[in-house]
């Protein structure tokens, strides 16, 4: 081989080297961007007497740096993060105002209370009277405006999730494509290591909205779903669909046709960004917005419990203070009797409400509720010709058909729905039903507790009653029989509870009387202002003030909880990043270290063109 | 692995700073807030304390709104009392001079308008209203005049029984106000067991003076009937007729029957009755009437039931103070009672907010060596990312 060619050979082989190493500098900062490096291989030469000797320099591969592990390592750890972030982010968001001074439940509600026993201590106050209205319209605005602010959330999620489905569905398709491409290039004989580049760009890309697995298939990529869906096959990209739920048309559900028939897009089986924001919703969105409403209407039914028992300025029972929404029942679209179906749900015992959604379902012959958030099958209590259960009353169409079902959200619209039922001051029950006392000249030792109304619907409620004593053991009820007298008993008369002790004598007398006219009673009123005290929820052992204190803990807790796994998932990416950059990355010492080796090399073969030519020379002169 | 991207260098650098901030500036919101826990998930035990701890700080100090409340009526009140007790005994001073020493009509009839002024001035001070148009002692029927009189000497009253109470503590109340029947009406007569009544048709001169229970044992609470069967002897009936005890008496003498003591004056003659009437209730408005009207000379009664009526008289009118007092009694209980809670409320609200700047509030000291702390670190990132900066080989080339 001629000394010129090994010459040529080099210069050809550093000026490319040289050309690598330019490429690698002005990407030092490209995103998804492999370094290469040059693998230089010996020509061999001719065979010589001496041996062979070596015929130049060539370039048999320019490698891309890259390593399959830290680049799944990064790729996991990039949807583990934005899971973790998106989600962190949204707590942070709800905690932001549920917890904050201008959004605090617990004030409006401290308010409330004081308004009512402010008008205890002064129940003919018109000023007094208006505040309580004005307090008991600020609580229900609270709620009210926190369930907006939800609502506000969950509208603005809806079209993050449009958004991150169409980001995904790009870069889907992208992946498809290049997958395409690369077999093409391949099957030509030309390394891809651009298009490699792009693709992992376009896989990592993708990590940050869904958590997929990456199968390497010959050339291609294949991604799918944690849960083996496919997203990826080949050339072939699955686009997500957003479509609307069967039973709540507001509520988004995402679908992946893939295979056989179409998969459903929720928190556990998607991940990143996507899974993030569909795990928000469920875990934290509606249990809150759920639990909120739970808690306005233990408010209410607690406070128009007590205010039916009361009379107000006109001598009138009370009435419903605070409006209280029902359940919501969404038909499935899909059943068979949209137009006539006549089933629906109320609520019968607040303290029975939970805050989780149900499934109702009909399979032709027997109903069953299944409750969605843990998955039980609820037991269903017949009644007539409804069935209890779960603190409400469900009334079921009889034109049911099998494979009908029903989603029931009993407290969703609680918050929102909770609005004030009076303008009229006057309406206010401040005083209670009934008095009760012992005649003055009474000789006996019996006494008669407070009456306790037990049900204001009995129409004799407000008539006197007089409770006579016929002999020390036994009494009688508005000259009735007689009865017989056990200290201590309770005795339910025209709805309403009373209980006598002590030793009465015979010819003693007991009276109830209506508080018509007592217009300076404050005792409901008194009792109104321990409402948020009272446990009215979970089975009688939750007040109103503890369930809302619970729940700003609780979202406290989650937000605490993912900023705290934000920040360990940062760390993680940032470590995973620095493994896949530093194998992948380019150090500009580094090039620069090369560029001087390669243009160097290249000088030292320009030289061996110079002693070439001189040899050459030599040669010429000697013969001349 | 030895080689470290350029990159990298540079987003180590730029993530540092910038965590590095993101801390300074969570400590200076503290620092200029003052408070360490901002939102709940800053602190979610102690978010929900507080939530406990403010509605127990409203909650409180609305208890001694209401205990303040409560004082400023029963203040009012016991003034009421006061003034009523005062005429109440002015009463009886003139009832006392009256049955003392020898008068004519003339000066019974000036007695008699003397009372008859005390009387009005007790029936204005019941039917006082409060600050708010409430009367004070209508019961919770407090828009409703308490004492009206119906007829000449007939006072009824159109209250209730009940009284208004408010919480003054999580589980103590205390009654805002004292219903008048308790006070007014409905206040025992003569020895507070029973009393002794002439009957008008009475011809002798037999005038009852102190009557007791000595023997409470054999006392049968019932209306009896004490009749002369001539001026020495005497026979006691029960309500169904019943002989339940005879007796001789000479004046002055002391009838006795199941453990029961009256005392007698005078000379009864034969046929005369007196009704002893266990557990009878007056009220002290037609006492009073009664009193001034027979003293003014309005009812004219004979000298001896003119006597019978002052000493009856006397009796009721020292239940009503006995009453009176009791109530007054009631009242400063209460008034201590709300002084007793007022004090430990306030104790309670301290000791909330105590525990409220605890959880809530910064500790300023901690707070700022840490933001000093925190801003050295930040600087040294800052100045070790400006000399890695310059070390380039390139600048060297």
């Amino acid at each position: 081989m001629a000394i010129e060619n090994i010459g040529l050979s080099a210069l050809a082989a550093f000026q490319r080297a040289l050309s690598v190493t330019a490429n690698n500098i002005t990407n030092a900062n490209t995103p998804g961007y492999s370094r290469r490096s040059v693998i230089f291989g010996n020509v061999p030469g001719n065979l010589s007497p001496v041996g062979r000797l070596g015929g130049g320099v060539e370039i048999t591969a320019v490698r891309r740096s890259f390593d399959a592990l830290a680049f799944n390592q990064l790729q996991q750890s990039t949807s583990n993060f934005h899971q973790t972030q998106v989600r962190s982010e949204l707590s942070l968001l709800i905690d932001g105002f549920l917890g904050s001074d201008g959004f605090d439940l617990s004030t409006p509600i401290n308010a409330y209370s004081s308004a009512w026993q402010d008008l205890s201590t002064d129940p003919t106050s018109l000023a007094a009277r208006t505040a309580v209205l004005s307090a008991t319209g600020s609580v229900a605005d609270r709620f009210n405006v926190l369930d907006l602010r939800l609502n506000d959330v969950r509208d603005d999620l809806g079209n993050r999730i449009e958004g991150y489905a169409r980001e995904i569905n790009g870069l889907s398709a992208t992946i498809a494509d290049l997958n395409g491409r690369i077999n093409n290039q391949q099957q030509s004989g030309q390394g891809p290591n651009d298009l490699l580049d792009l693709r992992n760009q376009a896989v990592l890309e993708l990590s940050e909205y869904l958590d997929v697995q990456i199968i390497e298939d010959g050339p291609s990529l294949n991604i799918t779903l944690t849960d083996g869906t496919a997203v990826v096959t080949g050339v072939n990209a699955n686009p997500i669909t957003v479509g609307r739920s069967s039973f709540d048309p507001r509520d988004i559900q995402l679908s992946i046709s893939a295979g056989a028939g179409n998969s459903l897009l929720t928190g556990s089986n998607s991940g990143g960004l996507l899974g993030g924001a569909l795990s928000f919703i469920d875990n934290v969105l509606n249990p809150t917005q759920n639990e909120l409403g739970r808690v306005a209407l233990g408010l209410a039914f607690a406070t128009n419990d007590q205010h039916q028992r009361g009379l107000d300025l006109n001598g009138n029972l009370g009435q419903t203070l605070l409006t209280q929404s029902e359940p919501q029942v969404f038909p499935s679209s899909n059943n068979s009797n949209l137009l006539s179906d006549t089933t629906g749900a109320t609520i019968e015992d607040v303290s029975q409400l939970s805050a989780d959604d149900y499934e109702l379902r009909f399979d032709g012959s027997n109903w069953s509720l299944t409750n969605i958030t843990t998955g039980a099958l609820v037991p269903l209590t017949p009644d007539g010709a409804d069935f209890l259960a779960e603190g409400m009353r469900f009334s079921l169409d009889p034109g049911a058909a099998a494979g009908d079902s029903y989603l029931i959200r009993p407290t969703r619209l609680g918050a929102s729905g909770l609005s004030l039922a009076i303008t009229d001051p006057n309406q206010l029950a401040a005083a209670s039903a009934l008095n009760t006392s012992p005649a003055p000249d009474n000789l006996g030792s019996g006494q008669i507790s407070q009456a306790q109304v037990t049900d204001p619907s009995n129409p004799a409620l407000l008539t006197d009653v007089d409770i006579v004593f016929t002999s020390a053991t036994t009494f009688s009820v508005n000259g009735g029989p007689d009865i017989p007298y056990t200290p201590g008993d309770e005795i339910n008369l025209n709805g309403f509870q009373i209980t006598m002790s002590g030793t009465p004598s015979s010819g003693d007398t007991f009276r109830v009387r209506n508080n018509v006219g007592s217009i300076g009673d404050g005792a409901n009123a008194g009792l109104l202002g321990t409402i948020e005290r009272l446990d009215t929820l979970e089975g009688q052992s939750l007040s109103v003030l503890d369930a809302y204190q619970q729940l700003v803990a609780r979202v406290g807790v989650q937000a605490n909880t993912l900023s705290t796994a934000t920040t360990v998932q940062g760390n993680l990416l940032a470590d995973a990043q620095a493994r896949q950059s530093n194998i992948s990355g380019v150090n500009l010492d580094e090039e620069a270290v090369k560029l001087q080796q390669y243009q160097q090399a290249y000088a030292a073969a320009a030289e061996v063109f110079s002693v070439a030519n001189e040899l050459f020379d030599t040669l010429i002169r000697s013969v001349r | 692995m030895n080689r470290i991207s350029s990159a990298q260098l540079f987003g180590n650098t730029l993530g540092n700073i910038s965590s590095g901030q993101a801390r300074l500036a969570q400590l200076q919101r503290s620092i200029a807030s003052g408070r360490q826990v901002n939102t709940a998930a800053d602190d979610p035990v102690g978010a929900g304390r507080l939530i406990e701890l403010n509605a127990l700080t409203t909650r409180i100090t609305q208890y001694n709104r209401n205990a303040d409340a409560a004082e400023a009526r029963l203040t009012t009140t016991e003034n009421s009392l006061v003034a009523i007790s005062d005429a109440l005994n002015r009463v009886r001073e003139i009832a006392l001079s009256s049955v003392n020493g020898i008068h004519d009509s003339g000066n019974l009839d000036t007695f008699g308008q003397q009372i008859r002024s005390q009387l009005d001035a007790i029936v204005a001070l019941s039917n006082q209203a409060d600050a708010n148009g409430e009367y004070l002692f209508s019961g919770t029927a407090s828009g409703t005049l308490p004492f009206t009189l119906s007829g000449s000497l007939d006072y009824q009253y159109f209250g209730n029984s009940q009284s208004r109470s408010v919480a003054i503590s999580d589980n103590q109340s205390v009654a805002l106000g004292l219903p008048g029947d308790g006070i007014f009406f409905n206040i025992p007569t003569g020895n507070g067991r029973f009393q002794v009544i002439d009957s008008p048709t009475n011809t002798g001169s037999g005038v009852v003076g102190d009557s007791s229970i000595s023997d409470p044992s054999l006392w049968v609470p019932d209306d009896y009937v004490l009749r002369f069967t001539d001026p020495e002897n005497w026979e006691v009936r029960d309500s169904g007729g019943a002989l339940v005890e005879t007796g001789t008496y000479s004046e002055p003498g002391t009838i006795s029957f199941l453990g029961a003591d009256v005392s007698l004056i005078g000379t009864p003659q034969a046929g005369d009755q007196f009704d002893i009437q266990a557990n009878r209730l007056q009220d002290v408005f037609t006492t009073l009437a009664d009193l001034s009207a027979a003293l003014s000379g309005e009812t004219p009664l004979s000298d001896s039931a003119r006597a019978n009526l002052l000493n009856r008289s006397l009796n009721n009118i020292d239940n009503a103070l006995t009453v009176n007092q009791d109530s007054r009694a009631t009242v400063g209980v209460r008034l201590s009672s709300i002084d007793a809670y007022r004090d430990l409320n306030e104790r309670d609200v301290i000791q909330a907010q105590t525990l409220r700047s605890r959880i809530e509030d910064l500790d300023y000291a901690a707070a700022i060596s840490e933001f000093e702390y925190e801003s050295s670190i930040l600087e040294a990132a800052q100045q070790t990312f400006l000399s890695i900066q310059g070390l380039s080989l390139f600048r060297l080339l």
